[in-house]
């Protein structure tokens, strides 16, 4: 068993639209500075996940605790208390709701399947909206520009731009957000979330779209960030090489339901993975 | 232009400018006779620059948070209501309120304040109620935004103008009459003397909204616009930005519609409608969505064309053109070409969502049409051809002028003044058959 922290976990997280169960009991832990991923074939659930974590959805039943802390729970209830196909209904009693941006405060940051930057905004200044919910000064305090309100700008300037260089994007800083590359856009994207000071990073398909060189560099890249920003990241992926080269613990879910956890090695051996990506034997 | 200026020359070269321009409008409204066509400059300007305010507060909405709000008219007449109710001067109350028995308040701020600190009390007898005016704005704008600012896009538009014709009907009801005067006109409120007044006060708020949008906050409306989700992921709470982008530009909205009561010295609910606001939305997007700058310059075209250019297109006759196509509502066909023109030349506006800067000027300066770098040249050629056919011309009455003086002198003095044609010797005839 793993001895470290856990810093994120997921119980009995179940996810029903309509009579859709997206995501069905699903348990995961995230350690302290571990990379874990989440694979599936397509529709198997994985973003739905996600949403639920950063608070985009409201999960039907199920727990989601942050450092420790239960901040999102709820059960079935109203239309949904004899719709519910799930299990472990009434295990849960209370309803606990978080939005995105509260949830982010916790240190839970995320990047997004299809790129979301900020289009019609700078490379700077996309790095610098993350930083915004630190801010102190009020809305007169910024737009008269009181003392606190220059030091604090020009505090989080200075650490956007540190934080560029870390990601090599400082010669692009001035650059549109929209005009870069695609690869140095998911760097982007990936240093935007860092600016909020996460704890937990999700990373929603970071190599998308790469070739086999840009997906090498960006598995190096993840895993460097990890250990500069102390971070733990759960990512979605497709691409096996980067999941089976980074993670160190992997669950692969199937039809919103969770079929195999365990260790690159155990997933790659276990035949209800092979099942689900490659069809079983008829 | 070769060398590229600092931020402090820049900042002293703007103030300049933007002094020159109060003053030559202090001077032009004090200079300018009442009746002359120059006239109509200065009333451009005046309600161009309210127009520019209220124009850019509906841009810190739309363009800058992705707010698609159509609440903007009804915001001004609020406004415009709460200036005037608090300036009537108390001999006026009787006249103004002649159907409500003199109304319920019986006082103006600017008479209570002008008795106690003179002249200084005046002007702050007039500024206080329209601070009042864009608080009391900023509160109704506060209470609408809660249930309508969960809605998106064409919805919310829908609900913020559903909400403006609500004021509008709201101001227009009989029972609150005492204080609104019902659906009769205010008037008689106190008003400036001067078309610096709205100038300078619409510049400051503009200059405000600026502000707020070059900082951390604006920021964050404007992620707001490019992603709302990604945007609240960045930890950016959507609903309390929103509100607050709502809050503030009801707030300008507010300032606009008293400085719009005060520019027309009579006010009633009726031309408050979603024309009003659809005008604003013209503006907003001729000059671009996204660009203070463009709501500016939308703000004083659409006021010239509309107000002065196009004026003679209703008249029958318009730059030396006569036409019986010419009358009344005309214009308005042709404006909405020129519109139409505008948005297919210029589809994201005139200024796109850029801003002006000395650097994009002095680039564009650069780089200017040929038509505009050809024209000093063109010009001087132009004076030189004038004074060349000048002088010829004076060349010709010297002498002109001398040689009918030589002949006057040689009439005087008894000399032919023609010589006679000599006379020939003998004449051939010719016949027609040419022998």
């Amino acid at each position: 068993m793993d001895e470290r922290k856990v810093v994120l976990k997921l119980s009995d997280l179940t996810m029903q639209f309509g009579g859709v169960v997206a995501v069905d009991n699903l348990n995961l832990d995230v350690h302290k500075n571990e990379i874990v991923g989440l694979i599936g074939p397509n529709g198997a659930g994985k973003t739905t996940a996600f949403n639920c974590i950063t608070g985009v959805y409201e999960p039907t039943n199920g727990s989601i605790e942050i450092n420790g802390q239960v901040v999102i729970e709820n059960y079935p209830k109203g239309k949904m208390k004899d719709a519910y196909k799930g299990r472990n209904q009434g295990k849960y009693t209370k309803a606990l709701t978080m939005l995105p941006d509260q949830v982010t405060r916790l240190g839970v940051a995320r990047t997004f399947q299809n790129i979301r930057l900020f289009k019609g905004m700078t490379v700077l200044e996309n790095v610098m909206v993350a930083m915004h919910m630190n801010q102190t000064a009020s809305v007169f305090g910024a737009t008269f520009r009181s003392r606190k309100a220059r030091e604090e700008e020009k505090a989080m300037r200075e650490k956007a731009e540190e934080l560029l260089r870390k990601v090599d994007l400082y010669d692009n800083r001035d650059d549109l957000s929209t005009s870069l590359p695609y690869g140095k856009q998911r760097h982007l994207e990936i240093a935007r979330a860092l600016a909020t000071q996460p704890s937990i990073l999700l990373l929603d398909e970071p190599a998308a779209g790469m070739n086999p060189q840009e997906s090498d560099d960006l598995m190096r890249f993840v895993g460097r960030i990890r250990d500069e920003f102390d971070l733990s990241i759960l990512m979605i992926e497709h691409h096996m090489q980067v999941v089976m080269g980074i993670c160190e613990h992997i669950y692969v879910l199937n039809y919103g339901g969770q079929i195999a956890d365990g260790t690159p090695e155990e997933i790659q051996a276990n035949p209800a993975v092979i099942e689900a990506y490659l069809g079983g034997d008829e | 232009m070769g060398t590229k200026l600092n931020n402090k020359h820049k900042a002293v070269l703007s103030v300049i400018c933007i002094a020159l321009f109060l003053v030559l409008v202090y001077l032009g409204d004090i200079m300018i006779r009442p009746g002359s066509s120059m006239k109509m400059l200065i009333t451009v300007i005046e309600k161009g620059s309210i127009f520019a305010l209220v124009a850019a507060s509906m841009n810190l909405l739309n363009g800058f948070t992705g707010l698609f709000s159509l609440g903007q008219a009804g915001f001004m007449l609020i406004g415009a209501y709460t200036y005037a109710i608090f300036t009537i001067p108390a001999a006026s109350h009787d006249k103004v309120y002649q159907y409500f028995n003199g109304g319920v308040i019986k006082w103006s701020i600017v008479e209570i304040l002008e008795g106690r600190l003179g002249i200084v009390g005046h002007y702050l007898g007039m500024f206080l109620p329209m601070l009042l005016a864009g608080i009391v704005v900023a509160f109704v704008g506060f209470l609408i935004g809660i249930p309508v600012l969960r809605l998106k896009s064409d919805y919310l538009a829908i609900a913020t103008l559903g909400f403006a014709e609500i004021i509008r009907a709201f101001f227009q009801w009989n029972t609150l009459g005492p204080i609104t005067n019902g659906s009769n006109v205010l008037r008689k409120y106190t008003t400036y003397n001067n078309a610096i007044f709205p100038v300078f006060i619409a510049g400051i708020c503009i200059a405000i909204i600026l502000l707020l949008i070059n900082s951390t906050y604006g920021r964050a409306f404007r992620a707001i616009r490019d992603d709302e989700i990604a945007a609240e992921a960045m930890g950016v709470n959507l609903f309390k930005h929103k509100e607050m982008s709502f809050v503030i530009s009801s707030f300008f909205a507010g300032i606009s519609g008293a400085l719009l009561a005060m520019f027309q010295t009579t006010i009633s609910a009726t031309p408050f409608t979603t024309v009003m606001t659809y005008e604003i939305l013209l503006i907003v997007v001729i000059g671009g969505i996204g660009s203070i700058t463009g709501s500016i310059i939308g703000a004083f075209l659409f006021t010239a064309a509309s107000e002065w250019w196009l004026r003679g297109l209703d008249a029958g006759r318009w730059l030396g053109i006569s036409s019986d196509l010419m009358r009344p509502g005309f214009r308005k066909v042709v404006f909405a070409i020129l519109i139409m023109l505008i948005v297919l030349f210029y589809s994201r506006g005139i200024m796109g969502d850029k801003e002006f800067s000395w650097d994009g000027f002095f680039a564009w300066w650069k780089n200017r049409p040929a038509a505009i770098k050809a024209w000093p040249a063109k010009r001087r050629a132009a004076r030189a051809a004038k004074k060349e056919a000048f002088a010829l011309k004076a060349a010709a009455r010297s002498r002109a002028k001398q040689s009918k003086q030589e002949n006057e002198a040689r009439k005087a003095s008894g000399e032919a003044l023609f010589t006679p044609l000599p006379v020939a010797d003998h004449v051939i005839v010719f016949d027609k058959e040419g022998k």
